[in-house]
């Protein structure tokens, strides 16, 4: 990597860290107007309430909290939950649930990118044939249609019809009850990819490079390894980020259809039971994964493409 | 010219295309030869089906195109033992063509240099590539060859620039790279498809000097496809006018610009720019080409001829010989011995006749 390059992650990185410092006043502040109180069980007095927010320092006022909220954090301490699983460690605990829709994420992004991408290359090679009409029919199909749908059509016919696989997330069997999340979140990621690879490879496909190429005499298969896969397939990376960040919202409802105790579940509960500090911890790290993921996009669309990665003034 | 050694030899070639449930000939009759080390050009306008022939002899016609009917002998001389050899291309297989011709014995310089080579491959690998691919050249000399080719089509720094990608070059280096990659498996023909239509007028008289040079030092044959008479008259040794798929007059070079028989090779010629005619207007050919989808009856051009005969309408005129000439000949009735005798437009022969003393003509 040359130099402008490291500059310009820098200056990326730079740009990201101030982002996140935004998203956090926004959220924190949110949090905080959100009507009720972590608190609100009739059983407690109004001295008992005073207790416990003094307890967690609900009491000051709320540039102290975020000033306290902040250093915490820097130090990795996202504090504790208030309601949900009462005084147990945020971080921790959010790490533990993140680990499944991560998981979840990136299985259905790889999963859809090399089936949609066949897909695409599949159909782009067989213009207006049948394979081309399947393709096509299974990303309108995919498109078209919410990822919950797809995962309730799945449950239902693979889960409690047919029975192949578990109907909701089990600690024994953690792959097998991941099928079907994981099948209905690549869905999306199918047809988008297929489209988008399809479109890009039949422009490919007749562009003047390619018929230089097939001019030097190389074979058909030579012609679109060598030749025409780079150039369609480069572009595809730039709509991974957009579909990425559509998988991360989609995850959040098929866990809850799924029953899968992950990222999405926790941070529904926890708005739910006003449990503020999971829900900062939750949206944090959305944030901070779309962030870190449209950096990484970018930087891996300059190394593969020569174009960008020289950049102006190179000669 | 005495031993001239015939490369290409194009028979009654018919081509047509599939759009939609339409038939368009695009070709219709076309005979062509070509002579090692000479030059041929196929002037004519957009849609006259220059292009197409040449890609049939290249055996990349589009999916949706199809040669009807026949013949592009192609002969050359077997590497080891000598022998001349002698291969139909229409009937040649796409496996044999694609192994035995393409590239490897005719090779192709395209129109625009910007989008002619792949973008997401240095330049180094574009030019070893053919030669790997067709003798199995080993890296090392297909790199050095690859050097020496870049050398010669005269871009500094030659081993430098291998690494380069093609967007960092300019659209002249660029088409001396696409001529780089032509001449990396030394072809027999080189086929230049509008070689300069896309680049800066001072880059083109360099290109095809280039051309020129490289033709002259490795005795290549050179057909070029152009609408541009000046890049004709600077390069060509023969000429073939060819008008909605047909070779209309075909001739040397002084024969087509001294001495043009067919009407419309006349209508080409007027509307060549110039700086001292004395119009205020260019000149253009009324009318448009026709429609070839529709069966032709009679001469394709006959409805834009000024000079159209009644026979025209009727019957699709023959190649008639010009009297004194074995090289010039005219599809046209205006030929036949018993046409009325018709002169060409008088502002063209004074064009003529001022481009005959300043010698405009290569030759």
């Amino acid at each position: 990597m040359d130099k402008s390059m490291l500059k310009y992650i820098g200056k990326r990185l730079l740009i990201s860290v101030v982002t996140l410092f935004v998203i956090l006043t926004v959220l924190f502040l949110m949090t905080r107007f959100m009507p009720g109180t972590p608190f609100n069980s009739e059983k407690l007095s109004p001295e008992q309430l005073k207790v416990i927010e003094a307890k967690y320092g609900l009491d000051k006022p709320i540039p102290v909290q975020f000033f306290n909220y902040l250093k915490n954090m820097l130090k990795g301490d996202f504090g504790v939950s208030y309601v949900l699983y009462k005084d147990q460690n945020v971080s921790e605990l959010v790490m533990q649930r993140a680990k499944l829709s991560f998981l979840y994420g990136i299985s259905a992004t790889i999963f859809g990118t090399i089936i949609g991408m066949l897909l695409g290359i599949v159909a782009a090679l067989n213009r207006n044939k049948i394979w081309d009409n399947i393709a096509t029919v299974i990303s309108v199909l995919g498109v078209s249609i919410p990822s919950f749908v797809f995962a309730l059509l799945l449950v239902i016919i693979f889960g409690v019809n047919l029975e192949w696989a578990p109907v909701m997330f089990m600690e024994d069997s953690p792959i097998s009850s991941s099928i079907l999340p994981v099948l209905a979140l690549s869905m999306s990621v199918i047809a988008n990819v297929a489209r988008f690879t399809r479109t890009e490879m039949i422009s490919v496909l007749g562009s003047e490079y390619m018929t230089l190429a097939q001019a030097k005499g190389l074979d058909r298969r030579t012609l679109i390894f060598k030749h025409a896969l780079r150039n369609a397939l480069i572009p595809v990376i730039t709509i991974l980020g957009p579909i990425l960040v559509n998988l991360m919202t989609g995850t959040m409802v098929v866990e809850q259809i799924c029953v899968a105790p992950g990222l999405g579940t926790l941070l529904i509960q926890s708005i739910q039971a006003n449990d503020y500090n999971i829900v900062m911890a939750c949206s944090f790290l959305y944030a901070f994964m779309y962030i870190i993921m449209m950096l990484i996009i970018d930087i891996s669309y300059g190394l593969i493409d020569p174009r960008i990665r020289l950049g102006k003034g190179d000669n | 010219m005495s031993q001239r050694e015939k490369i290409l030899e194009i028979r009654d070639l018919n081509i047509s295309f599939k759009t939609g449930n339409k038939n368009v000939k695009a070709i219709r009759g076309v005979n062509l030869d070509l002579y090692k080390g000479e030059t041929i050009a196929i002037v004519g306008e957009s849609g006259s089906g220059k292009s197409v022939t040449t890609k049939a002899i290249m055996g990349i016609l589009a999916k949706n195109g199809s040669i009807d009917s026949g013949s592009i002998n192609y002969t050359w001389h077997d590497e080891k033992t000598g022998e001349k050899i002698t291969k139909d291309i229409v009937k040649m297989s796409e496996k044999e063509i694609q192994t035995e011709i393409r590239g490897r014995k005719i090779a192709m310089v395209f129109q625009d240099p910007m989008t002619s080579l792949n973008p997401t491959m240095t330049i180094g690998k574009q030019i070893m590539e053919p030669m790997m691919y067709h003798y199995g050249t080993s890296k090392e000399e297909a790199f050095k060859k690859a050097v020496k080719l870049l050398e010669e089509v005269g871009i500094t720094d030659p081993e430098a620039r291998m690494k380069n990608y093609p967007h960092q070059l300019s659209g002249g280096m660029r088409q001396r790279v696409v001529i780089a990659i032509a001449l990396s498996c030394d072809p027999y023909v080189l086929i230049c498809d509008e070689p300069t239509t896309a680049l800066d007028v001072t880059i083109q008289a360099k290109i095809l000097e280039l051309i020129q040079d490289i033709q002259k030092k490795k005795g290549i044959s050179v057909i070029y496809i152009t609408h541009d008479l000046g890049v004709v008259a600077k390069v060509a040794d023969f000429v073939n006018v060819m008008y909605a798929g047909k070779i209309v007059e075909k001739g040397l070079i002084d024969e087509i610009f001294y001495d043009p028989r067919h009407p419309y090779t006349w209508g080409l010629l007027s509307a060549m720019p110039d700086l001292d005619t004395d119009d205020d207007e260019l000149y253009t050919i009324p009318g448009s080409p026709p429609n070839l989808t529709q069966e032709i009856v009679g001469d394709a051009f006959a409805p834009r001829n000024l000079y159209a005969l009644n026979i025209d309408k009727r019957l699709d005129p023959p190649m008639f010989k010009v009297e004194g000439s074995n090289t010039h000949e005219v599809a046209s009735w205006l030929m036949h011995p018993k046409a009325p005798h018709v002169e060409m437009p008088e502002s063209l022969k004074k064009r003529i006749n001022k481009m005959k003393k300043e010698g405009a003509i290569n030759a």
